[in-house]
């Protein structure tokens, strides 16, 4: 088997059996007809359940009685945005809603597709603010409009966003939810030439976070910065950098133990590295400084270093790369580097591989700054197919002034890692056992322990270093 | 932009996207009709968020991030479709068969790796998208892609092996 296989077998493979696929010529008509049908089923299925529900009202409302003896069902509580009051600065404003309500009573800003035609805006007066403030230095309104077509009512969410201080006629429509019950809103705008903002609108009582920029501290943990300010309770509003921006902010609104969203503001334009950029180039270069093991070529140490800053998403300016330790491993080119943020925790990523079967990441871990010259650094070896279980060798990198290195895997008593010229060796430890490595002096002392972690599990591998115990040695 | 405006855009939209999607969902699913249903579902569900879609996301990434966890949810709560195949005991030849009886083996394997890896491995080596393309559609880090690409093509490569005595299959030279 070649080493080229993804090119030379799997993308031809794919395209083959893609070709065997026959695409109508204009599949427009097929896939409207089907909506359509869709639509209509999901119209029959809501019908029916507004029918269930209309009978369970009847039963919750003692209309329809039922026997003392029928279960009850315990309900939670309402969470949705409808529930709540109207929060916000516009709220007491009626004279600016009520221009609103004639605009959207006449104009609803989306076509809401039905069966036949389109739902309709309902009654006026039902229609109502659920957020409106000019916090985020820009007016953002939340409207509930209710929706009829014929007998049949329902109600969607609908942004609208405008300059602060605008007149309810200057509001632009900024999105809509055709789900009424969805608990949690947001809405996020960024221009490339100036500020930005998300706002999130959740139920009343509950606790909003936006996460900005992660932040390895110093003491080898990670933290993301809350940048939301609250405008009322269940609000979270955030001013964003001109696009584009650094990292998708991620949305977290809670009540206790209760999560009612948890995700990011996905969709935005966030930077990529540059790869060619001066910044990279400053970062490369002090990387270069000689190393203990073989040299890494130029574009081996560029994938090692993009690789790095992309997983930890830090940027190549004030982040420091140094690589530790350079070799061979599998048989293709390997390092030990870490990459640190001005003042803070140090990151090492162990890294194997080849453009032309791929590359590997053997080790993610965050660590405090202190000491972290005096390290040992160990991971485990992995086989490099399925899901890359640990094969029980382990691989020990020394500090710089470590006379001898030592794993001791609980409850036995430590032994002594043979180590080559670059300071390097191998151990076996037991895939599924803890184990400690300890560096000494030459006169005998500690000069610093690190825990050897277990292997990522795929759960771990989609986070930031640090964020799994897997991944850092701080508790 | 009008309603009018935004429903021919639409229009234009399934018109460019339905071949490749409809390619993408069998490589996916591994069933022509359930690659259309899987199509249609991804494409109504960009229908329906169309307005937001074309103001906060491109909708060639959001239409494929629908499909892939759609597809991930499907395979969830439907039995996953295998293509019915068995190694052949005949003796290794250099015909049509023999290529198609691998490629099938291929795609049998790719089928049985875990949903995202899958969908990492379709969208690089059929779609062609950059590791970065691929991590907004799968809302991922450019990390976890390299990862999983790795994982998974190491696995095909495991899982996947020709019989002794026969070159790597070449696809490529594969008669129409």
């Amino acid at each position: 088997m070649t080493g080229s296989f993804a090119n030379s077998t799997l993308g031809p493979a794919l395209r083959q059996a893609a070709h065997g696929v026959d695409v109508p010529e204009d599949p427009w008509p097929g896939f409207a007809r089907r909506e359509r049908r869709h639509r209509r089923t999901r119209l029959i299925r809501t019908a029916l359940a507004a029918a269930v529900g209309v009978v369970l009202i009847g039963v919750q409302s003692n209309v329809v009685p039922l026997p003392g003896w029928a279960p009850g069902i315990a309900v939670a509580a309402p969470a949705a945005l409808l529930d709540a009051p109207p929060r916000g600065a516009l709220a007491e404003d009626r004279a600016w809603l009520d221009t609103l309500r004639t605009r959207i009573s006449t104009d609803l800003p989306v076509r809401i597709e039905a069966p036949v035609g389109s739902w309709k805006a309902g009654d006026r007066d039902r229609i109502r603010l659920l957020y409106g403030s000019d916090q985020p230095g820009q007016r953002v309104a939340l409207v509930a409009v209710p929706l009829r077509f014929g007998l049949l009512t329902r109600e969607a969410l609908v942004w609208y966003v405008g300059p602060a201080g605008a007149g309810a006629q200057q509001m632009r429509y900024g999105g809509h939810s055709e789900d009424a019950t969805d608990p949690v809103m947001t809405l996020m705008q960024v221009h490339p030439d100036r500020a930005g903002f998300a706002v999130v609108v959740g139920p009343a009582a509950s606790t909003v976070t936006i996460s900005g920029e992660p932040r390895y501290t110093s003491r080898g943990t990670l933290e993301y910065q809350d940048i939301a300010r609250a405008d009322g309770t269940g609000i979270g509003i955030a001013v964003l950098p001109p696009e584009p921006l650094p990292h998708e902010p991620v949305v977290r609104v809670s009540h206790g133990d209760q999560v009612f969203f948890q995700g990011g503001l996905g969709g935005g334009p966030y930077a990529g590295l540059d790869p060619t950029g001066p910044e990279m180039d400053a970062l490369l270069t002090g990387a270069r400084r000689p190393t203990r093991g073989t040299p890494l070529d130029d574009a081996d140490l560029l994938t090692f270093v993009q690789t790095a800053l992309q997983d930890s998403r830090l940027p190549a300016a004030g982040t420091t790369v140094r690589v530790r330790w350079a070799g061979r491993d599998h048989g293709q080119s390997a390092a030990l580097l870490t990459v640190q943020p001005s003042g803070g925790g140090v990151i090492a990523y162990a890294m194997h591989g080849d453009d032309r079967t791929g590359w590997w990441t053997d080790l993610r871990l965050l660590l405090p700054v202190a000491g972290v010259d005096k390290r040992p650094i160990g991971w485990r070896v992995r086989t490099e197919d399925g899901t890359r279980p640990p094969t029980g060798q382990v691989r020990v990198i020394a500090p710089p002034d470590a006379a001898r290195v030592t794993v001791t895997v609980a409850g036995a008593p430590p032994v002594t890692v043979a180590l080559d010229a670059s300071s390097a060796g191998t151990a076996q430890v037991p895939p599924a056992r803890p184990a400690t490595l300890t560096a000494y002096a030459r006169d005998g002392g500690v000069l610093g322990t690190t825990p050897l972690p277990p292997v990522e599990t795929d759960h771990d591998a989609g986070g930031l270093p640090g964020n799994s115990p897997a991944t850092r040695v701080t508790p | 932009m009008s309603r009018h405006d935004d429903d021919e855009e639409f229009r234009l939209f399934v018109k460019r996207q339905w071949g490749s999607l409809l390619r993408t969902a069998y490589l996916l699913t591994g069933d022509r009709g359930t690659a259309e249903d899987l199509t249609q579902s991804a494409l109504e569900k960009t229908h329906r968020r169309w307005g937001r879609v074309l103001r906060r996301d491109a909708p060639e990434v959001y239409v494929r991030r629908a499909m892939v966890n759609t597809a991930i949810s499907w395979r969830r709560r439907r039995r996953p479709l295998e293509v019915p195949l068995l190694t052949s005991d005949s003796q290794p030849t250099h015909d049509a068969y023999v290529q198609v009886e691998q490629r099938q083996l291929l795609l049998a394997a790719l089928r049985r790796l875990p949903p995202r890896t899958q969908a990492v491995l379709v969208l690089r080596y059929f779609e062609d998208l950059s590791e970065a393309d691929t991590a907004k559609v799968l809302g991922c880090s450019v990390g976890a892609v390299k990862s999983q690409a790795s994982r998974g093509l190491a696995r095909l490569r495991n899982d996947f092996a020709p019989p002794a005595g026969q070159s790597p299959v070449r696809l490529e030279e594969e008669l129409a």
